[in-house]
């Protein structure tokens, strides 16, 4: 438990754990996003009667391939003197960001779970194993991107996402997870990133 | 209200119990209904009771052998074990035991339902399904056998992260160092002695 505690520490409270200088406004967009579905991932796991530990973690570092790509160009870009502008940032991260999930999941000695999560989330059907918890963890960063940008989406037509029939969520419960949106933002702002 | 569809017996719950019942009544030729509000058939048994915590009963009897021949074997169990490690066998043992019970049912004739069941009537049954259309369904009899979950006493707050039950202790990510069990029925008693 030391090493995926101590990640949770530093990415929930030292905001500098990812340092990527020049790009520390996308390091914190991501991380917010990143703590944001891992605190709904605890909501989803508590309604689905499940362990929540396991969820937050799913949640925390589903995007973790992106934060370190991120990372990783922030720090070529800076020895080359290059001034990337934010689409070809955005270009690289999305070329990259699977990859590196998948090598620092394996790096890390991530538990099972974890390694299947952060790879398979957002096609969670096709997941190896743990398919239920890789779609606990697509609809936790879909929540979390709802709650982060609400203007972006409509709550009526988020909850037709086929993910909700998957994890069995009837309507009510749909609902219920929605309504959580104020103690997810208690958390996270609690965590001051 | 308007019926859409009329059997001879409607069972709700799709556990050893409601299986049973579904494919005794098939077998002695009446038109059955099987309905349970879970996406996978088999009910608290095969997904969260019975076959996940024999598999890590296997699995803990299996260490405590080990460990009664340390002194041959060497024999230590890892820091930071794994539950997932000890039930790596379960998503297939689960998916193939659902997939011969779906089979089972479909081989009887029994029409299957997905939603949540109620009451309506002595003959009637209101279907909600995942989507959250209604319909409703007619039986000259009907067989509750929805099982049980874990209670909740108002004063203990399951949390499911520090207050697990039944249901939340199976996914843990790892063996906890410390474990307290509240009760003495079977499965707490089953889950003491994993433990």
């Amino acid at each position: 438990m030391n090493l995926l505690g101590e990640i949770a520490i530093a990415v929930s409270i030292q905001g500098d754990f990812f340092k990527a200088p020049g790009y520390e406004a996308q390091i914190t967009r991501l991380l917010r996003h990143a703590l944001t579905s891992a605190a709904y991932g605890k909501e989803i796991a508590r309604k689905r009667r499940r362990n929540v530990e396991g969820q937050f973690l799913c949640g925390l570092l589903h995007s973790v391939g992106k934060t370190i790509a991120v990372q990783l160009i922030a720090r070529m870009a800076n020895e080359k003197s290059l001034d990337l502008e934010k689409q070809y940032l955005a270009q690289l991260v999305g070329a990259f960001h699977r990859k590196i999930a998948a090598k620092v999941a394996v790096d890390w000695n991530l538990p099972e779970q974890l390694q299947t999560t952060t790879v398979y989330f957002k096609k969670y059907e096709s997941a190896p194993s743990f398919k239920d918890e890789s779609a606990a963890t697509y609809l936790s960063q879909l929540l979390a991107s709802w709650v982060i940008n609400p203007a972006n989406f409509n709550a009526v037509e988020l909850t037709q996402d086929p993910v909700f029939g998957y994890l069995n969520f009837y309507p009510d419960d749909a609902q219920d997870l929605l309504d959580k949106k104020d103690d997810v933002k208690a958390v996270v702002s609690a965590m001051e990133l | 209200m308007t019926i859409d569809e009329e059997f001879d017996l409607i069972v709700i719950g799709s556990g050893p119990g409601g299986q049973k019942a579904a494919i005794q009544g098939a077998s002695a030729g009446l038109k059955v209904a099987l309905i349970d509000r879970e996406r996978k058939v088999g009910g608290t048994c095969v997904h969260h009771g019975t076959i996940p915590s024999k598999t890590l009963r296997e699995a803990a009897l299996t260490i405590t052998t080990l460990r009664r021949n340390a002194d041959v074997f060497d024999f230590n169990l890892k820091d930071n074990m794994k539950v997932s490690t000890l039930m790596r066998r379960l998503d297939s043992v689960l998916g193939s035991y659902t997939d011969f019970i779906a089979e089972y049912i479909r081989s009887h004739g029994i029409s299957y339902f997905h939603g949540r069941a109620a009451i309506v009537d002595a003959y009637t049954i209101s279907l909600s399904a995942i989507k959250g259309t209604q319909s409703y369904l007619k039986a000259k009899n009907i067989v509750i056998a929805t099982g049980s979950r874990p209670r909740t006493p108002p004063d203990v707050p399951v949390d499911h992260e520090n207050i697990l039950d039944s249901d939340s202790i199976l996914s843990m990510i790892y063996l906890p160092r410390s474990l307290t069990v509240v009760g003495g029925g079977v499965i707490a008693a089953e889950y003491a002695s994993i433990f």
